[in-house]
């Protein structure tokens, strides 16, 4: 009952101990990428797919994981349940909401300086601005589930 | 001898390849064996894990009314029992207590500030609420994308098409 707590906790500390010797952030490697042609920080985005995918190849060989490859198992168009419109989306409504979101978190990141896990070690290592940026999350996710997802849901449904 | 000086830095350095590679290995790990999967491809998240970390705290302090999504991790079929109702995914505190303990083992942690506080929060509330309009922070957009998601992979092109605007709007004007 509580093994998830644990291992997320385990698992994330080590992983935040990682992200901060090499300052890993998605966002900043996209931006490094298309400002000055630098694929050092985007290697971490592409190291987590790969490294994703290994893990998920082999576990899925091994009975442990199920339903991968996704689109081979559930359809081409159908996206792993996470937005808000849920099972019942249609394909655009799903495209709608990832182009949408995707748009928005990469341009106000860029702004911050940062993806959210980014923000997360910059907070670590005593930024105020990061400091403040992550209440921000917690009380955006709150707003998100009260007032945004019942809204999308009534537009898109 | 630049081999030899480029063998030297990379076995002290940890570069964001090794650590994506450690975090994408690790969220597999985490599905298969902790249990981290009502959706799948969901063992590491930022934006969601701190969404059912504080909705899971909302429900159980009751300001609201309303029961704020969590999202069911780990329902035991046999039994019914879901665990994240007991306690909820720990990832973002993790990270937070990693992280600290780096910089201060490598003495980096010092109080500073990159822009204002107030526009931070305000960026803050923002992008977590597109981040959840998508279905995960980047962090999850990839691993949905190892996990064979033509969405995810379409919400990162989208990422990217964000980073290139802001950087052609915002970043050019200001440096």
């Amino acid at each position: 009952m509580y093994i998830h707590a644990i291992g997320t906790l385990l698992f994330g500390i080590a992983l935040g101990y990682l992200f901060q010797r090499s300052r890993m952030c998605f966002v900043g490697g996209m931006r490094d990428f298309y400002l000055i042609k630098d694929s050092y920080l985007l290697k971490g985005l592409l190291g987590t797919i790969a490294g994703a995918f290994i893990g998920y190849a082999i576990f899925s060989a091994m009975g442990h994981i199920s339903a991968f490859p996704w689109m081979l198992e559930k359809g081409l168009l159908t996206p792993i349940p996470g937005d808000p419109l849920g099972a019942e989306g249609t394909v655009v409504g799903h495209l709608i909401v990832a182009c949408i979101g995707g748009f928005g978190v990469g341009f106000l990141s860029v702004i911050q300086g940062g993806c959210p896990l980014r923000n997360y070690v910059m907070a670590a290592e005593g930024n105020k601005t990061a400091i403040t940026y992550v209440l921000g999350l917690a009380v955006g996710a709150v707003i998100f589930h009260m007032y945004v997802a019942p809204l999308v849901k009534a537009i898109l449904l | 001898m630049i081999l030899n000086y480029l063998m030297g830095e990379s076995m002290r350095k940890i570069t964001p390849l090794m650590a994506g590679l450690a975090a994408g290995f690790s969220a597999a790990i985490l599905q298969a064996f902790f249990k981290i999967t009502a959706p799948p491809a969901y063992g590491i998240c930022i934006a969601c894990h701190t969404r059912d970390l504080v909705n899971w705290i909302v429900n159980k302090i009751g300001i609201f009314d309303t029961k704020l999504f969590v999202a069911p991790v780990f329902k035991d079929a046999a039994t019914g029992i879901v665990a994240s109702n007991y306690a909820p995914v720990l990832t973002v505190v993790g990270i937070f207590v990693g992280a600290f303990i780096a910089s201060n083992a490598h003495k980096e942690f010092k109080l500073k500030q990159t822009h204002s506080p107030i526009l931070g929060f305000v960026l803050g509330v923002l992008v977590i609420i597109f981040a959840l309009l998508m279905g995960g922070c980047p962090v999850r957009e990839s691993l949905r994308t190892a996990y064979g998601d033509i969405i995810a992979l379409i919400s990162l092109v989208a990422m990217f098409i964000g980073v290139i605007v802001a950087s052609e709007v915002y970043l050019k004007k200001n440096v």
